[in-house]
């Protein structure tokens, strides 16, 4: 936004920025994805842990795991949300 | 048993004279072939767009006059979208121009083959079949990917992805969610989406159409009235279906955008 004028010098440099260059130079970019991709993530907690207590279930035999690996996976999916978007 | 046999006899009975709602085997188009070398209809409409697409882009650019004429004045305007709205703000200004043509690709071709969907006599969006979207997506996938890991190497980048300085304990948690997110669920949901959204809005727009067509032609006199709200709401959602075709295209390409800005980013 507040490159040099056009007036002003470069110290240094042969050739001054280009028009363009100047008004594409002090962009930051964007780290964190937009609010709404935290559905990503949302949905990757009760998936995995719903999804491993499943399999634990097969396996050992029992039939209850399934519903605390959601709630599991719901209150780590909402703690990774708070991580990343609310923590600042 | 016998009440699904039950069922079966009424849909077959009713197969001959009532309504069909919309299904979705509506959405399979057979053009010539057959099995799963068959080509079919969004397949052909793909051809079409990046033929539309290519045209028009190097005709209108051709002559670029620096007072540009209407055609090159809107294709300016979609790429400044594209570069500066999306490429620029996210990826930042070190390293985005090299990301612009593949977001800029991907932006026209998702929204031409939203468009489509509204735009007779074709109204099919491509999108509304999935493997579309998981093209799409698995191109995304694999260069944000690379991008990252060449520019970190792989160690780094895996280790990027955790986020520093939570108690020990949750990382036990928190890895795994995190690894799955990246991979395995991001991807999803953004195919998913473009998917979702198209067709179930190709599926609404449907229903209000060949629902408003049955009652014209088939209904009685109350019926006959009642289409004309059938065909007016599908005037409304054919509105509405052009905002959701256009905002998917974006969205598609912003998140492109965010995940290889996140994953060349240096600090996390």
């Amino acid at each position: 936004m507040s490159g040099p004028l056009p007036g002003e010098k470069e110290g240094g440099d042969e050739r001054g920025p280009t028009p363009l260059e100047r008004k594409d130079a002090g962009h930051p970019g964007q780290t964190t994805p937009p609010m709404w991709d935290a559905l990503s993530y949302v949905l990757a907690g009760p998936l995995l842990f719903g999804g491993v207590a499943y399999l634990l279930d097969r396996w050992v035999g029992t039939s209850w795991l399934v519903l605390p690996g959601v709630l599991i996976g719901m209150a780590v999916s909402l703690y990774t949300v708070w991580v990343r978007y609310g923590r600042q | 048993m016998s009440l699904s046999l039950v069922g079966l006899a009424l849909a077959s009975e009713g197969e001959s004279e009532g309504f069909h709602a919309p299904s979705p085997e509506e959405f399979y188009w057979p053009i010539f072939g057959s099995g799963d070398w068959t080509f079919t209809r969004p397949m052909l409409m793909m051809a079409l767009s990046v033929l539309i697409l290519g045209v028009l882009l190097v005709t209108l650019t051709k002559k670029a006059a620096i007072v540009p004429g209407k055609g090159q004045w809107m294709v300016e305007q979609a790429y400044d979208f594209v570069r500066n709205g999306i490429a620029r703000d996210i990826i930042g200004s070190k390293d985005f121009l090299k990301y612009t043509p593949l977001l800029f690709s991907l932006f026209t071709l998702i929204l031409l083959n939203n468009l489509f969907g509204i735009i007779p006599p074709i109204q099919y969006p491509t999108m509304s079949r999935i493997g579309f979207p998981i093209a799409l997506t698995l191109i995304v996938y694999a260069v944000y990917h690379i991008a990252g890991m060449r520019r970190k190497g792989v160690g780094h980048y895996l280790s990027g992805m955790i986020p520093k300085g939570l108690p020990k304990p949750i990382y036990a948690l928190i890895i795994p969610l995190e690894y799955a997110t990246y991979f395995i669920i991001r991807p999803l949901t953004l195919a998913l989406r473009l998917f979702g959204n198209m067709f179930a809005g190709h599926m609404l727009l449907l229903l209000f159409i060949m629902g408003g067509e049955y009652m014209l032609l088939h209904g009685g006199p109350g019926l006959k009235v009642v289409s004309v709200g059938s065909f007016l709401m599908a005037l409304i959602f054919t509105a509405f279906e052009a905002l959701i075709q256009f905002l998917q295209a974006y969205i598609f390409t912003l998140l492109a955008a965010t995940y290889i800005s996140d994953a060349i980013s240096e600090e996390h």
